[in-house]
């Protein structure tokens, strides 16, 4: 089926010149499907270790979790971490975990604050220390421009890769997560 | 065995035979940095012996969970033949958390810092490690690889892998 074939190959060759990473099957932000989860530390402001440098994926060890970063502190990225803490609730006696780091850094701590004095969210609400100069963009191949990357982990690997999206579009993050504990049931 | 590395200052980059040898007074005062390479030499120099590497880091809550309980079966197993080697995965701008950590717990065992926390530590360590916290490998008296743990251990699990180990020599 050559026409086919090539028809394909002009259609991916247009999308990555057009910088459409979905279309040429990349992913947006973020480590891809199959990838480990390497330690990364980041400045806790609400958590268990508030104050303090602490790795949350090493904390999580194998449990089924979503690591979500977020680049900037406004109205959308509230709304998702607000939706992101309702998955938590619904399924932490699952062992499910659920962090939201910020990589714009030290200076998003008091909109965390005030995020989690407004909401009571349970999920630890994080920084990254350095900002975007931190080595966790590199480790994690976060694409700076990107508004969120969604990791849906387990056993320190990633399960599905959830990226840029409104919070109309959460469902995606749900529908990751919700497929991967229900493969961990039928194990 | 290279004398036990104390610790009241920062240097990282130092090479680790002037550190091991202990022949400069210095020495006895540092945190050594060290490669792969130099963590396996060590390791070979330990033949004979079980040796447990443990790595770790001061914002890695199960690593610090787990310590006390290395602490207390090389305490318990060090005059049957075991030693331990304690490797931080901190970066050179953490050194107060480190100081801190090595104040609290005084490991009675050499403590050093990767030379680098990146991929290239990582498989040079272990061909299959990404960079999970804590890890631990166990050492025979062959010097082979016998133990990869990618978890905290308990006091249990750790002594139970030094006690089998040993029981092959």
């Amino acid at each position: 089926m050559i026409p086919s074939k090539t028809i394909r190959l002009a259609l991916l060759c247009s999308a990555a010149l057009l910088g459409i990473p979905a279309l040429a099957g990349g992913i947006l932000s973020g480590l891809d499907v199959g990838e480990p989860t390497p330690a990364i530390p980041v400045v806790d402001v609400t958590g268990a270790y508030a104050g303090k440098r602490v790795c949350y994926v090493c904390e999580f060890q194998n449990a089924p979790n979503v690591l979500a970063f977020f680049r900037d502190a406004d109205d959308a990225t509230a709304e998702l971490i607000v939706r992101l803490d309702d998955l938590y609730r619904r399924h932490k006696a699952k062992d499910f975990k659920a962090v939201a780091i910020l990589i714009a850094g030290p200076d998003a701590k008091p909109w965390l604050e005030e995020l989690d004095r407004s909401y009571g969210i349970e999920i630890p609400l994080v920084v990254f220390g350095k900002g975007p100069q931190d080595v966790g963009m590199r480790l994690y191949k976060l694409d700076p421009q990107v508004r969120n990357t969604f990791l849906i982990t387990v056993n320190r690997f990633v399960e599905s890769n959830v990226a840029d999206i409104e919070p109309s579009q959460f469902d995606e993050v749900t529908r990751a997560a919700s497929d991967m504990l229900g493969k961990i049931g039928d194990r | 065995m290279a004398a036990v590395i104390r610790r009241t200052c920062w240097l990282v980059g130092l090479s680790l035979s002037a550190a091991s040898v202990g022949g400069n007074a210095p020495a006895a005062e540092i945190i050594a940095a060290i490669t792969a390479e130099q963590l396996h030499a060590l390791v070979e120099e330990q033949r004979g012996k079980v040796v447990v590497v443990n790595f770790w880091a001061t914002w890695c809550p199960p690593c610090l969970r787990e310590f006390p309980a290395i602490i207390d079966v090389y305490e318990r197993y060090r005059e049957r033949g075991v030693e331990v080697l304690a490797v931080s995965m901190n970066s050179a701008d953490e050194a107060e958390d480190v100081e801190q950590f090595l104040a609290t717990y005084d490991p009675p065992f050499p403590v050093y810092i990767a030379a680098s926390q990146d991929k290239t530590f990582y498989e040079g360590v272990l061909p299959q490690w990404f960079g999970e916290m804590p890890m631990t490998l166990i050492f025979d008296a062959a010097g082979t690889n016998a133990r990869v743990h990618k978890k905290p251990l308990t006091h249990e699990e750790l002594a139970s892998d030094v006690s089998a180990l040993l029981s092959l020599r």
